[in-house]
């Protein structure tokens, strides 16, 4: 019975090469409200955020040539594998409202929601989700009553 | 039909309605407010492109809907009750009842649900195989990574319902005793993705939907009391249980069969060709006692605690226990200076896991049943002190000092005994000339000896095992330490806080720290991380009212990247 890993095996240790990682992400968000008269009000807020993510490309060193003889089909290049790490999103949120009162009990109510995901990292089809950019939007009214 | 806790709330809101509202119907004479709300509209969803991230907490269904919230709130005197209900959609419903009767009985029990959107692993990074020479022109060899979706159309995702409770008594005819009781309910069902690896032959990855039904429990009674003016004391004894009711998954694990050569393998895997458990999720449970203690005598105050608590795996007879008390002393030497003293002790232990795995290869003299030591297993110590110095009311100073030593019974190997100690330093001032500027800065400094690296990390280069040899002789070639632990850490932050009149506030800081490790032989590790924020308040009348914030943060460190070289 063949116990080996497969056919005529052989070990030469980790490679290994420093590298780095870095993290961003940058925040904005505002809120206003304005309240032209008794009977009418508004609100506006947004919020967007940029987040990223990166590694430096790996620069190994050169396999010696023990290593590129005995393992010939290996391309022994690790220039891309940095690129796995990189994201990149934007997400972008606005939301209005507004309230009017029609008599003192009765007030008459409309809000707009805007969600918006951007998945910088397009060309990469996305590592495991697939690519995530997308939006929503949600549109809301009604009455309330006061008894 | 998944079952909802929805019944147990009515009942609950029920029992709890009638004691809160019986005062209410006995006393007459007080006169009492109430006010009644009703919102009733609708709201439509719109959906574009790719909607699982941007609305992870959405239903994730685009149409209109019907929308009601109820707000009932009624005052006698003393006493309150009310009522909130919404109902969004069919998977976001909130209601809440609460309510305080005089000064005797107060409580609040809620239902909360929603839904959330789980996004799914395309496995399509999980396709691969060796070439077999350079320019890849001749048939792949037999090493190969491949990936399968059993349920393509799966839609993942979960609704979560939640059923909170929590009442304070005071007992009749003790003015100084009061009764805690509070629990909570999760419960989670929907489907989910489990993703099953199956090795040997070749790495098969595969995709399945399983039923999500997990249900958490959890509940704590406790007292206060004040038996004399200057004293407080109360213990709470809480339990939790977690269990998962959808049924385990199985998956059929691959025949262990070389893909080229059809030899086969089955020596090498524990199982293969038949469906297998998977994923199952163990039963658990929690107990835990507090004591806490809060005294006063002249110008010092002592706070301390004690806490005993056991976790247990049930599905596989596992424990975690700990003990830990915590002290705190808290003085005005002064009118212008305060002195804090802290300390703590805690004790952990984690059940040892004898893993024991089947002969290797039908018996071979090579054995690999371990003992998983838990580098939990643990004792923890902090002491700390902070002298505070306020000579006039513009500026105040402050310096502190703390040590933390951790001793893990089982680490670096068992019974080693390996020590972490932590030193920490820090110097603070706060400055406010006027009441339209005030600043603060703050130095802080950790230096830390030992801080558990991982040991043997990858392997070593130059060493080779002449053929044949075996993965487990991998292990053997292991060495070095990397961790993202630091031994210093240096930083600052900054905080400044303008307030020009009563329409404007602008606030402005910055957080940064250094760490650094140098003790490693394969990384000088670095990590830096910067934090500046920007607020902006501004009510430059009655009508208008603006809030701005800005912020960002910058975190970047170094690392090793490794990979194994070897033609097997």
């Amino acid at each position: 019975m063949d116990t080996t890993v497969s056919g005529e095996q052989k070990h030469y240790g980790s490679f290994f090469a420093e590298t780095e990682y870095q993290n961003e992400a940058l925040s904005f968000s505002a809120n206003i409200f304005f309240f032209p008269n008794e009977k009418l009000n508004f609100n506006l807020s947004g919020n967007f955020t940029n987040s990223k993510g990166s590694m430096k490309i790996v620069e190994m060193p050169d396999p010696p040539k023990e290593v590129t003889n005995n393992i010939g089909t290996a391309d022994y290049d690790y220039d891309s594998i940095n690129l796995y790490s990189d994201l990149d999103y934007t997400q972008f949120y606005v939301s209005f409202g507004t309230e009017y009162s029609i008599t003192k009990k009765v007030t008459w109510t409309l809000d707009a929601a805007y969600y918006d995901l951007t998945d910088n990292m397009e060309d990469y089809q996305g590592y495991v989700y697939g690519v995530e950019t997308g939006s929503l939007y949600i549109i809301k009214s009604g009455v309330r009553i006061g008894f | 039909m998944k079952k909802t806790p929805i019944g147990l709330f009515i009942c609950l809101g029920m029992i709890f309605g009638l004691l809160i509202s019986a005062p209410f119907a006995f006393s007459q004479d007080e006169p009492s407010f109430s006010s009644l709300s009703l919102w009733i509209g609708g709201h439509y969803t719109g959906i574009e492109d790719y909607h699982k991230k941007v609305g992870e907490f959405d239903r994730g269904e685009e149409g209109a809907l019907p929308e009601i919230f109820l707000d009932y709130s009624n005052y006698k005197g003393k006493k309150t009750l009310r009522f909130s209900g919404h109902f969004y959609d069919p998977k976001r419903i909130s209601v809440d009842l609460s309510g305080r009767s005089k000064e005797v009985l107060s409580g609040k029990i809620s239902y909360h649900s929603f839904y959330r959107q789980r996004g799914k692993d395309l496995l399509n990074n999980l396709m691969a195989r060796e070439a077999t020479d350079k320019l890849n022109t001749l048939p792949g060899g037999g090493k190969m990574v491949t990936s399968e979706d059993l349920t393509p159309d799966a839609d993942f995702g979960y609704t979560r319902h939640q059923l909170t409770s929590d009442f304070k008594i005071k007992v009749p005819g003790k003015a100084n005793l009061k009764i805690i009781a509070s629990h909570r309910s999760i419960l989670e069902d929907g489907e989910d993705q489990k993703i099953v690896s199956m090795h040997c032959s070749s790495c098969h990855m595969v995709s399945k939907s399983v039923e999500v039904d997990r249900q958490t429990h959890a509940a704590s009674v406790g007292f206060e009391v004040n038996p004399v003016e200057a004293l407080l004391l109360s213990y709470t004894g809480s339990f939790r249980t977690f269990k998962s009711e959808a049924p385990v998954p199985t998956a059929f694990y691959d025949t262990a069969e070389h893909p080229i050569k059809g030899v086969n393998l089955s020596d090498r895997v524990i199982f293969g060709g038949e469906e297998v458990d998977f994923g199952e999720i163990p039963q658990t449970q929690k107990i835990a006692h507090t004591v806490k203690l809060q005294t006063q005598m002249g110008k010092s105050k002592i706070y301390g605690s004690f806490t005993n608590s056991q976790a247990k795996n049930i599905s596989q007879g596992l424990e975690i226990n700990s003990n830990g008390g915590n002290l705190k002393y808290v003085v005005n030497p002064t009118l212008k200076t305060k002195f804090t003293a802290t300390a703590s002790l805690k004790r952990i232990e984690n059940d040892d896991v004898e893993i024991d795995v089947p002969a290797w290869r039908g018996g071979d003299p090579e054995q690999f049943d371990f003992i998983r030591y838990s580098s939990l297993t643990r004792t923890q110590g902090e002491g700390s002190a902070e002298f505070i110095y306020q000579p006039e009311r513009r500026y105040r100073v402050s310096v502190s000092a703390g040590y933390e030593q951790t001793t893990r019974d089982d680490y670096p190997e068992p019974e080693a005994e390996g020590k972490t100690t932590k030193l920490k330093m820090s110097l603070g001032g706060k400055y406010r000339p006027h009441s339209k500027f005030t600043g603060r800065l703050k130095y802080f400094l950790e230096k830390t000896e030992d801080p558990a690296p991982y040991n043997l990390i990858f392997e070593e280069s130059g060493k080779t095992y002449s053929s044949p040899f075996y993965y487990y002789q991998r292990e053997e070639l292991r060495y070095s330490q990397v961790t993202n632990q630091a031994t210093m850490l240096h930083g600052v932050d900054l905080k400044l806080n303008f307030k020009p009149d009563q329409k404007a506030t602008l606030s402005a800081g910055i957080r940064a720290s250094l760490e650094t490790n140098s003790d490693i032989d394969t990384l000088d590790f670095e990590r830096t991380r910067l934090q500046p924020n920007l607020s902006l308040t501004l009510s430059p009348n009655p009508r208008w009212n603006l809030f701005g914030n800005l912020s960002y943060v910058y975190d970047k460190s170094n690392g090793l990247a490794a990979v194994a070289m070897m033609n097997g």
